[in-house]
């Protein structure tokens, strides 16, 4: 695996960007809120701009060093681009699209058409391709140039929904098998928690933290990037865990899952959760009970401690201690807060209605 | 009336599309560059530009032509210079050609810059991600989006230069077989008693051909919107 450090400062007319981003294993997702100036640093990375400082180092290779007078155009730096718009060249015919930065006859065509599973529409006129299909050539494209750095910005956004989990859950697999660096731009939990990847929160042209997928979203401030802007009006709070192991339960026909300290959490059938896959709970999901709830449907009680209540207009959010510094998020009315006397500090048990995997 | 033209007719009819097609072949060039720029820069000097490449649009022929003979005439700065190694441009040929090129130039530059602006530069910057050099660029993604437009550009050119009359008469003059195209000659036949039905036949030669230029202009320009929308061609 080869690192990816980079490091750019440059002024945007709103906000200043100044970023310092490091991914030991090379595959990083910059999340945040659209207009966080996310896409400027991809551009300044891929040598579309000329920012003010930057530097750009995978692996030895440095791929520009403002500091050194280094910064070359992009047409020398071989890091493959999927823009958000597509930018097919509307002239030339899908194959002719996907080979335009390829080495002649290279092999590396026929494996990006394989992986994205364009072979059908290669003699196709690109004007005549649906918005996934679009995508999965603007893909494809970028792969066949075998690209030593994957810029992904907004890859799924913009696609109808079956289109968009379809494309996710086939480049998803494709990039954690395989070994080419990326940069995944996105302001959606699900596409970062698909990807194995490093997180790095973006907000207003700065790192407001960086770290793994489960720490970084069981923080204070990942939960703020989850309860706040985009990310809270596709799913409000959401609270994500990493699942360690997990196993068929006989008697009851679940799925076991334990979280980082053997706190197990029942699950439906669904899909087989493979360990190191994600949790997703929606803070709308989890209810709290002052003693341990005995005639309930709910199978997951877990104890916990209340550390925090925040009010909202009529509901309020309950930050959950579940032990081994895991956080979850609650989201119950304030009438219930106040009638239950709610206060930090407080022992509490928190019932999980239901729970996602995610990939 | 519709008899065969005349030898005269004939001389007037092939040099009007020699003098046409070298003027359009002559300001491509110069034209591409130009509405290249336009396109691309952001620099104080576009509008000084702009307005002197639309100069000859608006001000009489017949001034343009006197301009040029001041500044190619045997005292003009570039006339003395040519002089000197032996080249006189006007009343020649070469002279024609000039004063049809500058008189269709502006249209040239206008069609060219509108197709090279419709090309984003995001496609460019797609082309550049993909390891394009800036030469490829211009080679394989701008040039050939811009095609259409390029040609119906050159296609206005060259119907604006067939027509042209007041810049050739002053600068070129009236020599027969040289510099006498369809529009002087028609001008000079009006000038004769019993010259009609020459002039006739002359003006339904004008009329094809200018209709033949417009309908391959519109032809190619719908075509290019096609193109550009990633329609099948």
């Amino acid at each position: 695996m080869t690192a990816l450090a980079v490091q750019i400062t440059q002024a945007l007319p709103v906000f200043e960007i100044d970023v310092e981003l490091n991914a030991p294993q090379g595959r990083l997702a910059l999340f945040g809120p659209s207009g966080a100036g996310k896409t400027s640093i991809l551009k300044a990375i891929a040598g579309l701009t000329r920012p003010m400082g930057g530097r750009v180092k995978l692996g030895f290779a440095e791929l520009g060093d403002l500091s050194q007078g280094h910064w070359p155009p992009a047409y020398l730096r071989n890091t493959g681009f999927v823009f958000q718009d597509d930018r097919l060249f509307p002239h030339l015919s899908v194959a002719a699209n996907i080979s335009y930065g390829a080495m002649p006859e290279s092999a590396d065509v026929q494996d990006a058409i394989e992986m994205t599973g364009v072979e059908t529409l290669l003699h196709r006129h690109v004007g005549d391709l649906s918005g996934g299909e679009r995508r999965r050539v603007a893909i494809a494209r970028a792969l066949a140039m075998k690209p030593a750095l994957l810029l992904l910005d907004e890859p799924y956004n913009g696609l109808d929904r079956r289109a968009a989990e379809r494309l996710r859950s086939d480049l998803a697999t494709f990039l954690n098998g395989s070994k080419i660096p990326f940069i995944l731009v996105t302001h959606t939990l699900d596409d970062v928690l698909a990807h194995d990847c490093h997180v790095a929160l973006i907000e207003q042209g700065h790192v407001a933290a960086q770290g793994s997928a489960d720490t970084i979203f069981n923080s204070d401030v990942g939960e703020r990037f989850l309860s706040t802007g985009d990310a809270a009006l596709q799913s409000g709070p959401v609270t994500v865990f990493k699942i360690e192991r997990a196993q068929a339960e006989a008697d009851s026909g679940l799925l076991g899952c334990y979280l980082r300290t053997e706190i197990k959490l029942m699950l439906p059938h669904g899909g087989m959760a493979a360990p190191g896959s994600y949790l997703k709970i929606r803070a709308s999901d989890v209810s709290i009970a002052v003693t341990p709830p005995s005639q309930s449907s709910i199978l997951n009680v877990l104890p916990a401690k209340i550390i925090a209540l925040t009010a909202k207009d009529e509901m309020t959010y309950v930050r959950l201690d579940l032990g081994g510094a895991l956080v979850l998020t609650a989201r119950i009315t304030s009438y219930s807060a106040a009638k239950l006397a709610l206060a930090p500090g407080q022992d509490v048990f928190a019932q999980i209605k239901s729970a996602a995997l995610v990939a | 009336m519709f008899a065969a033209p005349t030898a005269a007719e004939w001389s007037a009819i092939l040099l009007s599309l020699q003098v046409a097609t070298a003027a359009t072949l002559f300001a491509f060039p110069i034209a591409l560059g130009v509405a290249w720029w336009l396109a691309r820069t952001s620099s104080r000097a576009k509008t000084i530009v702009e307005a002197m490449v639309s100069l000859p649009l608006v001000l009489p022929p017949v001034v343009v032509g006197y301009g040029l003979l001041l500044l190619f005439g045997r005292s003009g700065p570039f006339g003395a210079w040519l002089a000197s190694v032996g080249i006189s441009l006007p009343f020649s040929w070469a002279g024609a050609v000039i004063a049809a090129g500058v008189m269709g130039f502006p249209l040239m530059v206008r069609a060219m810059r509108l197709s090279i602006e419709a090309v984003t530069p995001e496609l460019e910057e797609a082309a550049a991600s993909l390891g394009a050099s800036p030469w490829r660029r211009m080679r394989t993604i701008v040039l050939p989006l811009a095609a259409p437009g390029l040609i119906a550009g050159s296609v206005l050119c060259f119907a604006r230069a067939l027509g042209e009359f007041g810049a050739t008469i002053t600068f070129a003059g009236n020599v027969p077989g040289v510099t006498r195209t369809i529009p002087v000659a028609v001008y000079t036949l009006l000038q004769q008693p019993g010259g009609e039905l020459a002039v006739a036949r002359l003006a339904v030669v004008s009329v094809i051909l200018a209709f033949a230029a417009l309908i391959a202009g519109e032809w190619l320009s719908r075509r290019g919107r096609q193109r550009m929308a990633g329609g099948a061609l």
